[in-house]
């Protein structure tokens, strides 16, 4: 089955850079990229800039050596060498949320390696269930609207931003539709091709995306057919990123699909939409980034990260949990003994991958996801 | 109605030819450079030792890592679930196999039906594997046989730190030019596997009985030590090698039986 708007967002995620450059020749416009997943793009968005979200590229890890360590996760290294290598040239400028050590140390090295002409960082509370968390975040978000308005030379108003709000949220909303579609019938749309799309929607002029995902959702709501043949074994997957694609071939012919994560480029970049009615715009930005679930980068007391895996993998009907950490990944690696307990005790069995951007070996993969798959499927056909 | 098991490994392929669930062959050549070559030929070996022919089998399972591009496969399962399979068909006792092949080492736990139930795979390299052992036994100008016979305990063990392949034979040059006796090097090298493959047997549990599978378990030092190092007796059967071979066999019977 080949959908044509499915061909061009595989495309788009193909080459990533293709669609901000053409826009930028088009319009005269900028372009502001952003690392995963926090950055409260709607902003970005109202400014009448391009998002462009940062997640992975051609440029080898070794050009980021002379100025990151080699036990930096590989997502930092990998923005990092995509930027000196020239790779990222269309940006004219980056936010970076501050989610660990890394994360913290990249602007100033970018800066010194690689200066544009906005470069901001995002602050976001750690505590989010302290009273001054709100407030703190209130004036996080006002300073970054701030600098926004002053790169662009005019003040984001309330109305450009509601209608950026808008936009997104009806995204997120199609996206979280077609997340509904695979998880009850991964014959309509492959693991692959679900994240696949997720991808395609960082980098794609955000207009066009609406276009494009409207289309999407309606044929495949159209075409689906009851499932049909072998019962796949579902999984739910937690960590940073999928990564390599790769991971997603392997599910894919082993007999898995994917029924819910908490990746960066999975379902955290979807899952909540920001409330656009009553307050203040930027009020709400603050709110939907309070509620959101915890991951690797902070967590919630009163509803710990191991709380929503094991709530989320049952009530999804997960046969198995699995693990994709980025290596050197420090947050992920706090949290996973939790996590692991968490899942012992639950009886639901779980494996993980470590990873790194630009330098995994497949084969060894390959076996392992469909070693994992015949364990808890108990059948699998490679 | 007979069936076949094909392990295609990175050093070695195997071929288990399996009739009601009786072994017909057990075919064990070198891999080399092609893996589907090698496959055919072992194929060919079995079938002319069972005196079958192709269109006798009912049924063929491919396993290891050649298993993606083997050529006549009806079903291809990893070599995880087929070790765990043959292990346990040997003896059902089993519940711990520690399969360590030309580039692989794995721990796999089973539970009392003999079902995989966790597994733990080393990550990238040939750090303790068959291959290492190889290297290693290349810089000490031995064969493999004198890597396997176990030193006296009077003997001691040379630290070897490093366990990537390409930094543990620079370290072993430097041993042998500091003078150190070889059988205390053989020692060391024989440790550090041991130590590496505790630890990753650690992360799965460890429960008795223990076997121990792939062509390293041939190695008989090494298989002393790590039972001293685990406090268990490790068991290995008569081919460790064709394990996974018969567990793609015993998988393609039971296809067959579906």
């Amino acid at each position: 089955m080949s959908i044509e708007v499915l061909e061009v967002l595989k495309k788009t995620f193909a080459d990533p850079g293709r669609q901000v450059k053409e826009w930028k020749q088009d319009t005269g416009g900028k372009a502001i990229g952003f690392l995963l997943t926090e950055v409260p793009e709607e902003l970005i968005h109202a400014a009448g800039f391009f998002p462009f979200g940062i997640c992975g590229g051609r440029a080898r890890l070794e050009q980021a050596e002379a100025h990151l360590q080699s036990w930096a996760c590989s997502y930092v290294r990998k923005g990092l060498a995509m930027a000196i290598n020239g790779e990222l040239d269309f940006l004219d400028g980056i936010i970076v949320p501050l989610t660990c050590d890394s994360t913290r140390l990249l602007p100033g090295i970018w800066k010194h390696n690689k200066p544009l002409p906005y470069m901001d960082s995002y602050r976001l509370p750690k505590q989010v269930e302290r009273p001054s968390a709100k407030k703190y975040l209130f004036k996080e978000l006002e300073r970054i609207k701030y600098n926004l308005s002053a790169y662009r030379g005019k003040e984001i108003t309330d109305e450009e931003l509601k209608q950026s709000i808008r936009l997104y949220n009806s995204n997120r909303g199609l996206l979280r539709k077609l997340y509904n579609i695979h998880e009850h019938n991964p014959e309509a749309i492959s693991n692959k091709d679900l994240y696949t799309v997720l991808g395609a929607s960082m980098v794609i002029e955000r207009e066009k995306l609406n276009r494009y995902l409207s289309e999407l959702v309606a044929t495949l709501e159209e075409q689906t057919k009851p499932p049909a043949g072998k019962k796949k074994t579902k999984l739910y997957i937690s960590g940073t990123f999928i990564n390599p694609p790769e991971v997603l071939d392997y599910l894919d012919e082993s007999g898995g699909t994917v029924v819910g994560d908490d990746l960066k480029n999975g379902y955290r970049y979807i899952q909540d939409d920001v409330e656009e009615a009553g307050i203040s715009p930027l009020e709400s930005l603050v709110n939907r980034q309070l509620k959101k679930k915890p991951f690797a980068g902070y967590d919630v007391p009163s509803a710990p990260r191991r709380y929503n895996l094991v709530k989320a993998s049952q009530q999804k009907k997960a046969q198995g949990v699995l693990f994709l950490h980025l290596k050197y990944c420090e947050p992920e690696n706090y949290d996973y003994y939790d996590n692991l307990q968490a899942l012992e005790q639950a009886g639901i069995p779980s494996m993980r991958i470590e990873t790194e951007f630009g330098d995994t070996s497949l084969g060894q993969l390959q076996t392992r996801i469909h070693a994992f798959m015949e364990m808890v499927g108990g059948e699998s056909n490679v | 109605m007979p069936v076949a098991g094909v392990d295609i490994g990175s050093l070695s392929t195997e071929v288990v030819i399996l009739d009601k669930r009786a072994m017909l062959a057990a075919i064990i050549i070198p891999t080399g450079a092609n893996s589907r070559l090698a496959a055919e030929k072992a194929m060919k070996m079995a079938l002319e030792e069972s005196g079958l022919s192709r269109d006798d089998l009912q049924y063929i399972v491919a396993t290891g890592y050649g298993r993606v591009s083997a050529p006549f496969a009806d079903k291809k399962v990893t070599e995880i679930s087929c070790h765990g399979k043959g292990a346990f068909y040997l003896n059902p006792e089993v519940r711990t196999v520690i399969d360590i092949g030309g580039q692989d080492s794995k721990v796999i736990r089973l539970d009392s039906q003999g079902k995989v139930v966790d597994f733990v795979m080393n990550e990238k390299c040939a750090a303790g594997t068959g291959r290492f052992l190889e290297v290693m036994a290349h810089a000490l100008e031995i064969d493999l046989e004198e890597m396997s016979r176990p030193a006296p305990p009077t003997v001691n063990v040379a630290h070897i730190s490093s366990m990537c392949t390409v930094f543990a034979e620079s370290e072993v040059v430097s041993l042998i030019a500091e003078g150190h006796p070889r059988e205390e090097i053989i020692k060391g090298i024989i440790y550090s596997v041991v130590e590496r493959t505790v630890s990753m047997a650690r992360r799965v549990g460890v429960e008795e009985k223990l076997m121990m599978t792939g062509g390293v378990a041939k190695n008989t030092a090494l298989r002393e030590a790590l039972g001293e190092s685990l406090g268990f007796k490790v068991l290995v059967p008569d081919e460790p090698q064709a394990v996974g071979a018969l567990g793609a066999a015993l998988i393609a019977a039971e296809e067959l039986e579906k």
